[in-house]
């Protein structure tokens, strides 16, 4: 089952002569548990292509369609409650709340929702993150490593159906990256997850189900079966 | 305190819905609409009295002005200014008008001012109310369908995904209660496809699996009814013989390991044997995983190192049954694939990090092709002729892995061999569908 489809997606930022085409026509699709790694050099495309998955901006023509619902075809106020239920996001700066503890951090989405929290559930999510003794913290308090996770702990708290990743090893040395793309894999197995992680690292790609390779705004490369260096 | 903030709660739950927003618009703006009203028929009434109330004066100045003239100026100025007269002169006209019967008493209808006004005021209000609440009573109503259609609607499309199999065609994002319900009901039908799906995968893996197996059984099947056939018929010399039975016992211990492997793997796919997870030294789990390789590894003249990370104690929630089975297979997989002889040992190292526990266990043999890598542990996959497996000790290993909450990777580290990584995370990551997490759930309140 297709969860996630781009067809024909393009972005052109700017107009006239200072235009600027960040993605041409790129057009996929991810199957349900699917682990995939976008690759390409800086400027390849590779976080806008995460944005217009994500709802995060609009694309200038295209279409993306999450679990069959054409994304841009929602009211931005829909759109806002679509994303927030069913697209977790960890970012390369980890995007936690100073003022919030790391418990408070990761409860974020269902409190946006207004919904209860499941405190036996995030107890033990806090517990597999490795943060049992840091909850009350603030994320100033944590290092990089336990901040990235405690933003995979604020991406799993909803367990919604596909978490984006922007480059989230990209701050951290590689035994923490290791760690962050393990436990990414670990939820994609547990909550049948489907997960998008853009790298310039070829051995997160390596971990990965499925390699998209990106190069000036276009996808010239999708391969199955990663292969450690 | 604790009620008030929980009325708050309620309140400012209650309000995230749009159709009770709508409700609170449309009954503010009927009760401005009505505000309005009264007091333009305030306005209008009164100037009305004024109106009858100046007619009646200047008509009795006329009579008056008729019969007494110099008297009219009079009663004129006294009528535009009553603030000038008295009290006592109040209770004075008073009792004068006693005597002509124009008391307190007096009916309203006769007196004529009043009386019409009372009809006009009557019929007015009336009207109004029946106007205003009817028309309250279609926008209420109106409201309600709404939400009875959206819920109908929503009913149809999960009825259809639940009878055809096929996504929600009506989709709800929103606030509230019934958009939580919408997302539910969406949910379920996800999961529902999802599940057939699955199924339907597993219906097929499961054909490729048997025809697999048969096909595994049938070669040393065959091979051992052709021997014992050979045997049976006596012209074999005895030397030959015992060569064949030789063949014969090897093809039944393979057999053997390989129904053993697949009933094993079956066992833990099913969910038939769960596993007993609790927190248990590792060193021991690994000792026991020695132990039932130590004689294969001495036979092919390979050392088992055990790194100085691996003697530290560590504690982690396993099945040392289990671990050590998968442990000693990687330990099998090992051994069988570095170079016999060699003074190359296999190591088992061991790392640590906030989160998990990796077991690395690494030969120094030539290391797997890496195209081969990716499927190293598939079933009956075997990258070289050189192991007496048949490809499924590391397909069960990995199957341990998992069941573990854990995950087995391969890789190629660059000194060269190959690296089996068994990681198990310290505390396995909650599982959504299992009792435990069900029981957890449940002393909560319940509330989404």
């Amino acid at each position: 089952m297709d969860v996630i489809q781009a067809e024909n997606l393009c972005k052109v930022y700017g107009a006239g002569s200072t235009q600027v085409e960040a993605l041409k026509d790129v057009s996929f699709s991810v199957q349900q548990g699917e682990f995939v790694a976008v690759v390409g050099a800086s400027g390849s495309g590779k976080s806008t292509l995460l944005h217009l998955l994500g709802g995060l901006d609009r694309p200038s023509s295209g279409k993306v369609r999450i679990d069959g619902e054409d994304l841009y075809g929602l009211k931005e106020k829909e759109r806002a409650v679509f994303r927030r239920r069913k697209i977790g996001f960890i970012f390369q700066s980890y995007n936690l709340i100073p003022v919030l503890s790391v418990e408070e951090n990761i409860q974020l989405p269902l409190l946006l929702d207004h919904r209860q929290p499941d405190k036996a559930y995030i107890a033990d999510l806090i517990r597999t993150l490795g943060l049992d003794q840091r909850r009350a913290h603030l994320p100033s308090e944590l290092s990089g490593g336990q901040q990235q996770r405690v933003a995979i702990g604020r991406a799993l708290a909803y367990r919604p159906a596909i978490v984006l990743a922007d480059e989230p090893t990209g701050n951290l040395d590689s035994a923490n990256g290791r760690e962050v793309i393990e436990l990414l894999k670990l939820a994609v197995r547990q909550f049948h997850q489907t997960v998008i992680v853009i790298s310039h690292d070829m051995n997160v790609a390596a971990e990965a189900d499925r390699i998209l390779r990106m190069q000036d705004g276009r996808l010239i490369e999708d391969s199955r079966g990663g292969v450690r260096a | 305190m604790e009620r008030i903030a929980y009325a708050t709660e309620e309140m400012a739950r209650l309000w995230r819905n749009p159709s009770v927003r709508r409700l609170a618009t449309l009954l503010f703006a009927v009760c401005a609409a009505a505000v309005l009203l009264v007091w333009g028929y305030i306005g209008y009434t009164s100037d009305r009295l004024r109106q009858d109330w100046l007619a009646q004066q200047a008509a009795i100045l006329g009579r008056l002005a008729a019969e007494s003239p110099e008297e009219a100026p009079r009663l004129a100025r006294l009528l535009a200014h009553p603030e000038r007269l008295s009290p006592e002169e109040l209770a004075q006209g008073r009792e004068l008008a006693a005597q002509y019967g124009l008391t307190e008493e007096l009916e309203a209808s006769l007196t004529p001012i009043v009386g019409k006004n009372r009809l006009r005021n009557g019929l007015l209000l009336s009207g109004g109310v029946l106007v205003v609440f009817g028309i309250l009573a279609l926008l209420l109503l109106r409201e309600y369908r709404r939400e009875l259609t959206t819920v109908r609607k929503l009913a149809l499309s999960l009825e259809n995904a639940v009878k055809h199999n096929v996504p929600m065609k009506f989709r709800l994002y929103g606030e509230g209660e019934i958009g939580l319900l919408a997302n539910q009901a969406q949910e379920l039908a996800i999961r529902l496809q999802q599940t057939i799906g699955q199924l339907r995968r597993d219906k097929l893996f499961l054909k490729d699996t048997v025809a697999e197996i048969s096909h595994q059984l049938k070669t040393p099947l065959s091979s051992l009814a052709v021997y014992t056939d050979l045997l049976l018929e006596g012209a074999v010399e005895p030397a030959t013989a015992r060569e064949f039975l030789e063949t014969c016992r090897r093809q039944l211990d393979r057999m053997e390991w390989l129904i053993q492997s697949l009933l094993k793997i079956a066992r833990l796919e099913a969910d038939a044997l769960p596993l007993q997870l609790r927190p248990a030294p590792l060193g021991e789990t690994i000792e026991q995983a020695l132990d039932a390789i130590r004689r294969l590894a001495e036979e092919r003249g390979v050392r088992i190192v055990l790194d100085e990370s691996a003697a530290e104690p560590v504690s982690v929630p396993h099945d040392p049954r289990w671990l050590a089975e998968a442990i000693a297979n990687l330990l099998k997989n090992a051994v069988e694939h570095s170079p016999a002889g060699s003074g190359s040992p296999v190591r088992i190292r061991l790392e640590r990090t906030p989160v998990f526990l990796r077991l690395h266990v690494e030969d120094s043999g030539p290391g797997i092709d890496p195209k081969h890598l990716p499927h190293v542990f598939k079933k009956f996959f075997r990258a070289s002729r050189s192991g007496s497996g048949v490809g499924l000790g590391l397909p069960l290993a990995k199957t341990i892995a998992e069941r573990h909450g854990g995950m087995l990777t391969a890789s190629l580290p660059e000194g060269g061999g190959t690296r089996f990584s068994l990681t198990l995370p310290l505390h396995p990551l909650p599982s959504p569908g299992s009792d435990e997490t069900y029981e957890s759930v449940s002393p909560d309140k319940g509330e989404l």
